[in-house]
This record gives structure tokens, sequence and C-alpha cells, in this order.
């Protein structure tokens, strides 16, 4: 048996892919025979993704048993409740898509039913305000939630935004203490087995050669291994989601600093992120070649910043999509070599992990069953196709004429299940529980209002229905009204986390 | 307010449950629920059902005294297989996650890894519910989860001759109407080929908004109008026959649903209340329904009939403004997972999907998706447990010389025997550890476990294994028998319906 078991690994690539894949090898198998190293050129940039994350951040930090004080402190981090999407659905539309339901169903009917009737009665609530973490995002509150799930106030989940940088940084020191070596080096060539073409070598620029039994590519857009040596091809999405490029600039806090959510706010071609960290604020601008120049995203996001920027803006080109096979052969693609999807739902870091934590669920040993890599592959699938069309529907779901950009994505054709899903709640609001995020919220604030909403629901009187809405704004209002400012529960954290 | 109209036709358990359902979900004054009962004839039956029928229960308002009360229904630990893979194969299928995890490690690797060293015990040694069942004693599961008894998953024994009875007592109360006749012809619309009524032999036309199939002869579903297609499985024609009969007892036996496989067949026995119902499954190729009607006799049935079963299932199961369930929409043996599961799976996928009576195309095609996504899963479960039994019966290793198992369940199997892994599907019917249960207790021992385990020495994985198997024991023993415990629970009502 322990023949044979996989004891030699090699990553390639470092950045927050590289080091989040170290730390969580070296915890799950510590104590174990097997030797992890991880190759890295101080001479090759990462791209440093995805600042702002969604509440699952903290099952990784957990499975690491990382203190989440300490983590805030070391990367600086800040707390996050939700994304706040501006001129999405339309110019001036606002709406949050919260770490949180909305309302409470009643009797198996989904909140925003309740909240339809209504509004076809009349009313004009936005939808946000049935969400404790919308309200509580909008007004700059936060706490932890509470842990009696009899409360309202247990009735939300929380994110981070933080340093990736710090962030690979602090994961480098846990893995290296843990026993993952570091190597510095470039990567000049593989030495692949003339059989089974597994990569059984990779050859650094010194002429080191670095043999393994697993190779994990972490080598970002590159795909070094994946796409250069074995050849897995790239299924391009750009059909649907056009935008191919970013800028990205941090700037000085400004008055809106810890605000505990990320901001995206639509421009004529893209769309612009603003992430609140402890010391400064990261911002952006994905936008489509096509209908900008490069010097015009600059403009924009140079002009809207909230403060002084702190360093030159830099530039990428990307196409969303996937590789074909996230696991060939001896050699599994985690983070930006694996795919990319741009970071409008802040699923890049989400992306990484669950890439990880599928790794660690069909570790192989050295036969590689086949079934156990297709197995592999197919839940990496599902879960990129889950996002894709999820982000797809952002832009589909907008009613701008404002610019060809915004008719060009109102007017292309989605990919069927995703057609299917939106035409599904077009009819008559149905959320399918086994989709992406908090769909209605997303659907709604997008203006994609439902024709009909569950008719079962008009057993209850129109009366008692408002009254029930009532109450839930009216609880939403207090618990927010008892939360402390964002801002001043990471300060107690950080005092908390220097005075022990 | 237009009051609509939805007509069942179907007199069995499946039609009286949509027809409580959709009469709680939906007020009377907008919807009428009226039931058209062809026959009055009820065979005697039962199946084994799980946690879905407490799930709607729950939903409808029927508390588990009363089923025990009105029908001679009993509990249920599990599914004891004899003689499946192999003529000595004796194992306990239970829901219950067998053991408890070792330093994050499934208690599957554990076993696994024991097994490769000297381990004498069956994996259902460490599943409560499975130990206690082969000991006929059965108790609620705890809500403390720090309890032992908190292990314990049930189902029911279920007495469909009785409950069928009770749920159209229930169904009448509520306010569905029941009308007598048979259907001799239905009428589509010219203009868009909905139903538009019913015609009986005795001249009445029932009109309708919607119109549900429950008939085992596929009345309404089956019209040349709506241009649906039955599927028949290979497998599933293999066991063509069936002989069902009952035997006497005086109070219920082991909580158990007993799987045996004889030379030509299988005999499934559901010990009730106050008698058991032994179904046995042959082919008439190799039995003639003389020979069948002899064994039942021998194991002591009286009132046996015999029913042809055409398996398989329809390619769409929403059409227009009709919708097939139970008997109209499939049929499959009753083995993990009764058929009668997949039908209360459906009537609530029903309920949430009819929202309104506009009949929008998403609504069907979503019912149709994931009625077939279970459909599907059914079928892989089924075919694997018949492909694992082809070595010990004539008939099934005759069929396997002449048919593949389908790509999808061989994916399964060799998932499992490589690396002991689960391919769980989202719309799976059964969860990883009943699937660990399944194959495990088919003699299919994965190949290797996990790697941390390697780190663990065997003997303290068979220490740990052992305080959980002494544990279960000891608790099991304290349990009271099953016929003691049911009569606890009457004497605590005093024997009476609680209507609350």
């Amino acid at each position: 048996m322990k023949t044979e078991r996989i004891q030699k690994i090699i990553i390639v690539g470092g950045g927050t892919a590289g080091w989040m894949t170290a730390a969580a090898l070296s915890k799950q198998f510590l104590g174990l025979p097997i030797t992890i190293t991880l190759i890295e050129s101080e001479a090759i940039g990462t791209v440093g993704v995805g600042e702002s994350t969604i509440p699952h951040i903290r099952f990784f930090n957990q499975f690491l048993g990382i203190d989440e004080n300490k983590f805030i402190a070391e990367t600086k981090a800040t707390f996050k409740l939700g994304i706040a999407f501006k001129d999405w659905g339309s110019l001036g539309s606002h709406y949050i898509h919260p770490f949180g339901p909305l309302g409470h169903d009643i009797n198996g009917a989904d909140f925003h039913h309740f909240w339809l009737r209504q509004k076809m009665a009349g009313a004009n609530q936005p939808i946000d305000h049935y969400s404790l973490a919308a309200t509580a995002a909008l007004a700059g509150k936060f706490q932890h939630p509470s842990e009696n799930t009899e409360l309202l106030a247990s009735q939300y989940s929380y994110a981070f935004h933080f340093d990736a940088a710090l962030y690979a940084q602090y994961l480098r020191t846990y893995a290296e203490t843990k026993g993952v070596i570091r190597k510095e080096g470039k990567i000049s060539s593989a030495q692949l087995n003339a059989d089974s073409g597994f990569i059984e070598a990779i050859r650094l620029d010194s002429g080191e050669l670095m043999p393994g039994e697993l190779f994990i590519d972490c080598t970002g857009f590159r795909g070094l291994l994946i796409d250069r040596i074995l050849g897995v091809a790239f299924d391009d999405w750009s059909t649907w989601l056009a935008c191919d490029r970013a800028i990205a600039v941090p700037c000085e806090k400004d008055a809106e600093s810890l605000k505990p959510f990320t901001l995206s706010i639509a421009h004529k071609a893209g769309w612009r992120w603003r992430i609140p960290l402890q010391h400064r604020t990261g911002n952006g601008h994905v936008y489509c070649s096509d209908y900008m120049s490069d010097d015009e995203a600059t403009s924009i996001l140079l002009n809207n910043l909230g403060g002084a920027p702190l360093a030159e803006p830099k530039m990428f080109s990307f196409t969303a999509g996937q590789r074909k096979q996230n696991w060939t052969k001896n050699c599994v693609a985690i983070g930006l070599a694996s795919g990319f999807l741009e970071p409008l739902e802040s699923t890049s870091i989400y992306l990484i992990q669950v890439g990880i934590q599928k790794l660690l669920d069909f570790f192989p040993d050295k036969h590689f069953a086949k079934e156990n890599t297709a197995e592999f592959n197919r839940h990496l699938d599902a879960e990129y196709i889950s996002i894709r069309d999820f982000i797809i529907m952002h832009y589909k779901e907008n009613n701008r004429t404002d610019s060809d950009f915004w008719i060009r994505c109102n007017r292309m054709a989605v990919p069927d299940g995703l057609a299917q899903r939106q035409k599904h709640f077009g009819d008559c609001g149905f959320v399918d529980d086994t989709q992406y995020g908090v769909y209605a919220a997303v659907c709604l604030g997008q203006g994609l209002i439902p024709k009909s909403y569950d008719q079962k629901i008009s057993r209850y009187p129109i009366a008692t229905v408002e009254r029930y809405l009532e109450n839930i704004r009216a609880e939403i209002k207090t618990s927010v009204e008892a939360m402390p400012l964002a801002a001043n529960y990471i300060h107690d954290i950080l005092g908390r986390v220097r005075s022990s | 307010v237009n009051r609509k109209k939805i007509a069942i036709l179907g007199n069995d358990s499946v039609a009286w449950a949509t027809a409580i359902m959709l009469r709680s979900q939906w007020s009377p004054d907008v919807v009428e629920v009226i039931l058209i009962t062809e026959t009055s004839e009820h065979k005697d039956s039962a199946t084994s059902i799980g946690k879905k029928l407490r799930n709607f229960h729950d939903v409808i308002g029927i508390q588990e005294q009363n089923l025990l009360l009105q029908t001679s229904s009993s509990f249920q630990l599990g599914i004891l297989y004899q003689g499946w893979a192999s003529p000595q194969q004796h194992y306990v299928f239970s829901s219950e996650p067998a053991g408890l995890a070792f330093e994050g490690n499934e208690f599957q690797s554990v076993y696994t890894k024991l097994t490769q060293g000297n381990q004498p015990y069956a994996y259902d040694n460490y599943s409560l519910s499975a130990v206690a069942a082969k000991m006929n004693r059965f108790a609620h599961p705890a809500d403390d989860p720090q309890s032992i008894y908190a292990r314990l998953h049930y189902g029911i024994n279920l007495d469909l001759t009785a409950y069928c009875l009770m749920l159209k007592n229930i169904a009448l109360n509520a306010g569905v109407s029941e009308i007598v006749g048979v259907v001799d012809a239905v009428n589509c619309s010219t203009e868009n080929g909905y139903i538009s009524s019913l015609r009986l032999t005795k001249g009445d036309i029932i009109g309708a908004d919607l119109f549900i199939d429950c008939s085992e002869e596929r009345t309404l579903i089956g019209n040349s109008a709506l241009n649906v297609s039955f599927i028949s499985e290979p497998i599933d024609a293999v066991f063509d026959r069936c002989a069902i009969g009952s035997i006497a007892s005086n109070h219920a036996q082991e909580p158990l649903t007993w799987l045996s496989t004889v030379e030509s067949g299988y005999i499934k026995k559901i010990p009730l209340h106050n008698r058991d119902i032994i179904a046995y499954h042959y082919s008439t190729h190799a039995t003639s329904d003389k020979q069948a009607q002899d064994l039942l006799h021998r194991l002591g049935a009286s009132e046996i009939y015999f029913a042809t079963k055409k398996y398989g299932h329809l390619d769409k199961y929403w059409v227009k403004n009709c919708v097939s369930l139970g008997a109209a929409a499939a049929c499959f043996h009753d083995l993990s997972v009764s058929p009668f599961q997949l039908a209360l799976n459906s009537i609530v996928l029903l309920s949430d999907l009819l929202v309104s009576f506009d009949f929008f195309d998403s609504i069907g095609a979503e019912f149709n998706r994931k009625v077939t996504q279970e459909v599907a899963c059914l079928n892989i479960i089924n075919e694997l447990h018949f492909y694992l039994a082809k070595n010990n019966s004539e008939v099934l290793s005759q069929h396997y010389k002449n048919h593949f198992l389908s790509a999808e369940a061989e994916h399964k199997l060799k998932l499992f025997e490589s690396m002991g892994r689960h391919s769980v599907l989202a719309e799976d019917l059964l969860t990883s550890p009943e699937w660990a249960s399944f194959f495990i207790g088919n003699g299919i021992v994965p190949r290797t476990y996990a790697q941390p385990l390697d780190a663990i020495t065997h003997g303290m994985l068979f220490e740990f294994s052992e305080k959980i198997r002494l544990a279960i024991v000891a608790a099991a023993k304290k349990m009271p028998t099953q016929a003691q415990y049911i009569r606890n629970l009457h004497a605590k009502n005093n024997g009476q319906i609680n209507n609350g």
C-alpha cells in the first residue's frame, strides 16, 4: 500500500494559489513521508487575485487552524457582508448581493414571493431592506453573527477583504513551518514519460532537475505545465463574458473606508471595483477592449478614486474561460492556471479553494485512477459553470441603453441552462436551491421582476403580508442599530491582537 | 376570482397524497381538487421508506402516531440483504453514517485500512441502526446530539393498503371531491393540444385546468396528443413478474426490510405490525407462476396475487397541462430506494413549481429536468444491485453476457473500488454514507484509504473502532423491542388518534 502513495509533490508557482495549496497540503499530510516543494521566482510577479472573498474563505482558514483575529491583523483584513452593485440593472439602480437570506420563508414559499405580492399591490420597498446583511453593510455596521440560531442576528454570514500579497506571505510562513520547501527558480523544461506522457521531472533554468510524482500548476495565466507542457486546451467563454482587460490601482483610504461591502459600479464598457482594506483601498476597472481604449479605462479609474493613488496602475489582459481539464495525467491546475472568471462576485480565491478542497477529496495514489481524475474534473467543471452563469446573468439582465456594450450584453444569447433558469425566474420567481449565491437578490436587483408571484400565497390576506413584511423590516432595523460600526469593531480586534 | 380546477386520476397512495398536498397548499376559494377513482380495488401491498415520508407528513400534517394507529405500519432501521453478491452475503444497509470520523478521516476509510489487516467485523457492526435492527430493538433518535441514540436513522415499513385509505379519509375531510368512474375519452383542445376534459363511461364530462395522471395505465399522459414516450430499461425487464402474498403475524418483527435472492429472482419481505407482505420477483423465462406460488406457500404466504410489471419510465413527466406521478410516471424495482419515495419527491416538486395556472414552459421543463435526474439515479442504484449480484444468479449472469453496465454506474463502482470515493450527484437519492454501506455490504472494499491514516497504526485504529462497536452493542441492548416500543407509544396516547 505505502509504495503506491504519492511521496513527492511539486507545486509550480507561488502567489495566492501556490501558497494556499502548499499550506493545505502541508496541513493535510503533516507527519507523513511526503515532500512538498514549491518552486517560484522572485523575478516573476504575481497577479495577486481577489482581495475580496466570499464566506467560504473562513472554512479554509479554519481547516488550517488559523486564528481569525491574527489573520485580520496580519493581512490588513476588513469584514465583508456582501457586494453592492451600482448602475448595473439600469443607470441609477443600486442593490446588494448579501451574505445572508432575504426575509424568512413561510411554509415552503420563498420570501421574495411575499415581497413580489406586496410590490404588485403597489408597495415600493427595495428588497435589500429585508436583508440584515445588506442593511448592516450599507450602515457600515458589523458584528459576528450570533450563535443562537433562533435569533435574526444569526441569519447572515461574512467574508473578508484582505491584502492578497500579505495573505500569500502569511501562508508561506505557515507552510514552511510545516515542512514545505521553497525553491527559487524558473522552469525551463519538463521531462515526460515516453509511454504515459506523465511528468517525471521539471528542469529549472539553473539546470537542476526536480523529480516529482504529482505536479500542481499554480503558474497563473501562463499555465506552464497544464498548457505549455501538457497542451490542455482552454475553453474560451468570451462570447458571454466579453471583458478582457483590467487595470488595478491602490489608493489611500477614504471616508467610506471599512464599510463592510465590496462596491461594483458599472461603467459604459465594464465595471469598477472598490475594496476597502485597513491600510488602503483596492480599486480596479474591468472592461471590454472592443468598446473602450486602455487610456479611457485608466482615466475612468483614476478619476474616480476615493484617495490619492499609491502606485502606478497595473494592467492585465485576460480571456474568460476554463481549462478543458483541470487535472490531466499527474498534473493539477489550481488558480488562474485552471481558469479565469472576472472577480465580479469575488470568486477568484473561492475557485482556488475549491480546487484545493477537491484535490484533497480526490487525492490520488501513483495509479492515478482515471475515474478519480474524471470525478475531480467533473466537480471543478460544475463549480466553474455555476459561477460563470451567475456572472453572465449580471450582464444579461441589464436594461441600460446608454452604451453599445450594455446593449450587446442584453441581446446576447446565454448558455442554455442559464437561459432556462432566467426564464423560470422571470415567469414566476422560481429559484432552484442549488443555484449559486442569493439568486433572487441579484435577479431582482438587476431589475428582472417576475410576471407572477407564487399564487399559493394568496391564501394569506394582503394585510397579513404587509404586516409580516413590516415586522421583518422593523426587526432588521433594530438589530442593525444595535450593531457597532465595522471600523470600530476591527479597531477593537486589532487592539486585542496587539495586547495579546 | 376564476376558480381553478385540478383533476387527479388514480386511486392509490400517490393519487391521494397528491390531492392532500395540493389541497393543503391552495385556498379552496382559488382551487378545487377532484380525484377520479377508476377502481376501488386495493391489492395488499407495502413499501419501506425513510426520512422523506416524515418530511412529507410534516408538510401535510400527518402525525406518526396516527399513521401507526390507523395502519399496520412498523418502524424500519435498515434493509437486510441476503445472498446478493455471494451466497454468504448478509448485511444491513443503513442510512446512518457508520462509525465516527478519525481525525477528519471518514470512518469508511478507517474501515478500509482495518480490512487490510485483521478486521473480523462486518461494516454494519458500526451502525447503531443496523445492530439494533438485527437485535429487534427500536427507539426514536435522541434529540440530544451528544447522545449515542442521536445516531439512529429510521424509516417506516409502510402498510400501503391501509395508508391509502387513511390518506383518502384525510383528503375527503379536507375538501377533495371524489368522482367514481372510468375514463373512456381524453378530449384535447384543437388549438393548443392541452387536455380540456375527460369523458367517463357513464357519460359525465370532467373539465379541469390541470390534470394529474397517477393511473398505472397512463390513461392521460399516454394520450397520443401529448406525444410522450415510454422508455424500458433492459435490466428492469429481467425480473418481469411478481407474486405477492401476506403472512399473518401478531406483532412487528425486527425493524428491517428483507431482500433475499433466490435462484431466479429475489424476495422482498416487509414486516408490518399484523402481517408480513412478501413479494417474489422472478423471471418468467426461468420460473412459472405455479413455482412462484409454491415458493410463497412454503414461506407461509396466503392470498397470493400476480402482477406483470412494465418497468421503465416516461421521457417527459409534465407536458402541457398534464403531469404524471407514481405508477403513471415510472415503474421500478423496490430495492434500496422505494419508488414511492420518488413519487413523494415529485409531489413536493409539483407543489413547489405549481405557482400559477399559466403553465409557463419553464415550469414543465424544470419538473422534467429534476424528475429525469432522479429517475436516472434510481436506475443506477438498481442497476448496481443487479450487476453486483450477477455472479450469484444465472438469470443475471445471462443478462450481463449481452449487456454492459451503464457508463455512469460503472464510474460510480470503479471510483469506489479504486479510491473509496463517491460520485454523488446533486440529485442523488443516496448519500455518501449510504453508498458506502451499499458497496461495502456488497463486498466492494476500496483498494486504498485516506493517506493521512498512514500515520496511524492499525492497532490504534482497531482500538478506536472497537470502542465504537462496543458502545453500539451496549446502547442497542438498552433499547426496547419494536413490539414493546410500539405498545408503549400506543399506551402513552391511550390508543387515541391525535388530531392536533
